[in-house]
């Protein structure tokens, strides 16, 4: 009789430990929001097609990390605040014994964004798979990229004055640039905190340019100026094709030095395409390469949204002022339009300064459709993949800019 | 350079006040902007130097080529065609000749230099 009593005592100690030790005792009210949260990106993902390659990943990563007990990811470990309290020296970048005895799988891959890998590696394959000929043709395209890159500084400017440092603001300002890879580059460094929500709002909005775009552009022009036809580009040499990446690496590098690493590997994937005698290298920049570091990146940037660092105030502003920054970039790309569209008596057609926030190719497709929407015979792509690429060149340097005046 | 030197100013220590943070987001956003266009535009003047040298050349290769072309293979095409009416004939081949010349110039401008016409023959 006392036999069996003691099993079945020992049977309900088991089950109970199995129950403490188990997600559903130890799963707090914000994870399971955040578990929400990332299932409704899923669904974004999934059904609506929102950028999936980026956005699955990383409402997958989100919902990983969120699990209680999982053990596969630490935030904490990054964070600046517990790295000092555990004394290591100011400006470490993680907690290194801590990652290493009692890290999980995001832990050690999250270490190819801490320490700067990912972003530059996706340039690389981007580069591989950009035509910077239609920028080569048209050089006046530069203006209308540089043009675009306002939403990044207004964004700053008024994030500043929302309480955040100027170091956050930085971080979300670069949302502007909508670029994805350039702006967890930029926020790892200056606000490794805000970069859950940083990447899901760059993401989210990179995917909602169709919608976000087409009213300002109306907004800031006339059917007139809509309906506009572009004369064709001119054909591009490939001599031309194979300097310009050597000579804008040797340019960009000399004036903004910590803009090298996002544009040396954009120009790197671009001198290994144009060349044409590295065609193995090219397929596995762009495809891939590209892939694997697309996982990794995603997963990960997702698992930084744990519901300490991703619930609170500072989200919600920051998903407030991508927005605006988007609007911004758009505007700024549009105005600088009007006025080369003045300059030139004619020929430029506003509509593709939209095209200068990066977003490639959607926003040269966004100007495009509304190009062909006044107009049937308007061919705007290839004059918008101009300052769209310009976009992608502009935005690596306002990123170089805040890490040189802000870190 | 520039850079280094405003990056080295302390003027983004302080932040809390009003006026502080409308100096330092003003100062950002001007600065940061015309950094901006400056390299933009330092790559737009490189680009279109770049096209002046490497994509100029093509532009004052292209006339000469379609006419030297048709005029110095005209006679050797007029000797090799066999034909009943020799006058129509040669005037047919410089046609031919300069709209070869032309499209082979259009598609590729550096290999055109070197056909000549044998035979015509009607079809």
């Amino acid at each position: 009789m006392e036999t069996l009593l003691t099993i079945i005592n020992a049977f309900g100690d088991t089950i109970a430990n199995l129950w403490r030790s188990s997600g559903f005792a130890n799963m707090a009210l914000d994870s399971l929001g955040m578990i929400l949260i990332s299932l409704v990106l899923l669904y974004l993902a999934i059904v609506k097609k929102f950028e999936p390659l980026l956005l699955l990943p990383i409402a997958f990563g989100m919902m990983l990390s969120n699990l209680p007990m999982g053990g596969i990811f630490h935030m904490e470990y990054f964070d600046p605040d517990y790295i000092a309290s555990l004394g290591y020296d100011k400006g470490t970048l993680f907690a290194i014994n801590e990652v290493f005895s009692h890290g999980g799988l995001l832990d050690y891959l999250y270490l190819g964004i801490k320490l700067g890998i990912y972003p530059p590696l996706i340039f690389l394959g981007i580069g591989a798979m950009t035509d910077f000929g239609p920028l080569i043709a048209n050089p006046k395209s530069l203006f209308l990229g540089a043009a675009a890159q306002l939403g990044i500084f207004l964004a700053f400017f008024l994030a500043l004055f929302l309480g955040f440092t100027p170091a956050q603001a930085g971080a979300i300002g670069i949302i502007g640039g909508a670029d994805g890879p350039t702006a967890i580059f930029v926020a790892k460094s200056l606000a490794p905190e805000l970069l859950g929500a940083i990447a899901v709002a760059a993401y989210s909005y990179m995917a909602l340019v169709p919608v976000i775009q087409p009213p300002i552009m109306r907004l800031l022009t006339t059917r007139r100026e809509r309906q506009t036809v572009m004369a064709q580009l001119r054909p591009v040499s490939r001599t031309e094709r194979i300097i310009f990446p050597i000579a804008v690496t040797l340019l960009v590098a000399l004036i903004i030095p910590d803009a090298l690493t996002l544009v040396g590997m954009l120009m790197l994937g671009n001198l290994l395409k144009e060349s044409g005698v590295a065609e193995r290298l090219v397929k596995t920049a762009a495809n891939e390469l590209m892939n694997i570091v697309t996982i990794f990146l995603g997963i990960t940037v997702g698992a930084t949204a744990t519901a300490e660092y991703f619930l609170n105030t500072s989200t919600l502003l920051i998903l407030a002022l991508g927005v605006l920054a988007f609007i911004f970039g758009t505007a700024g790309g549009v105005l600088i339009g009007k006025l080369m569209y003045v300059l030139t008596k004619g020929k430029v057609n506003p509509l593709i300064g939209s095209a200068g926030v990066s977003a490639v190719p959607m926003a040269a497709r966004v100007s495009q459709k509304l190009g062909q929407q006044e107009n049937p015979a308007n061919f705007l792509l290839m004059h918008a993949m101009g300052p769209n690429v310009a976009g992608v060149i502009g935005s690596a340097v306002a990123a170089g800019i805040l890490l040189m005046l802000l870190k | 350079m520039l850079l280094r030197i405003a990056a080295s100013v302390p003027w983004m220590q302080n932040y809390s006040t009003v006026s502080e943070k409308f100096f330092i987001g003003v100062t950002m956003t001007l600065l940061g902007l015309s950094i901006v266009f400056l390299v933009l535009v330092l790559i737009s003047f490189m680009v279109s130097a770049l096209g002046r040298l490497a994509g100029g050349r093509r532009k004052q290769e292209t006339p000469p080529v379609a006419e030297p072309v048709a005029s110095v293979h005209q006679p050797a095409a007029v000797t090799a065609a066999p034909s009943e009416e020799p006058e129509t004939d040669a005037t047919l081949i410089a046609v031919l000749a300069a709209a070869i010349a032309a499209f082979t110039a259009e598609s590729a401008p550096r290999s055109s230099a070197g056909f000549t016409i044998r035979r015509v023959r009607r079809v």
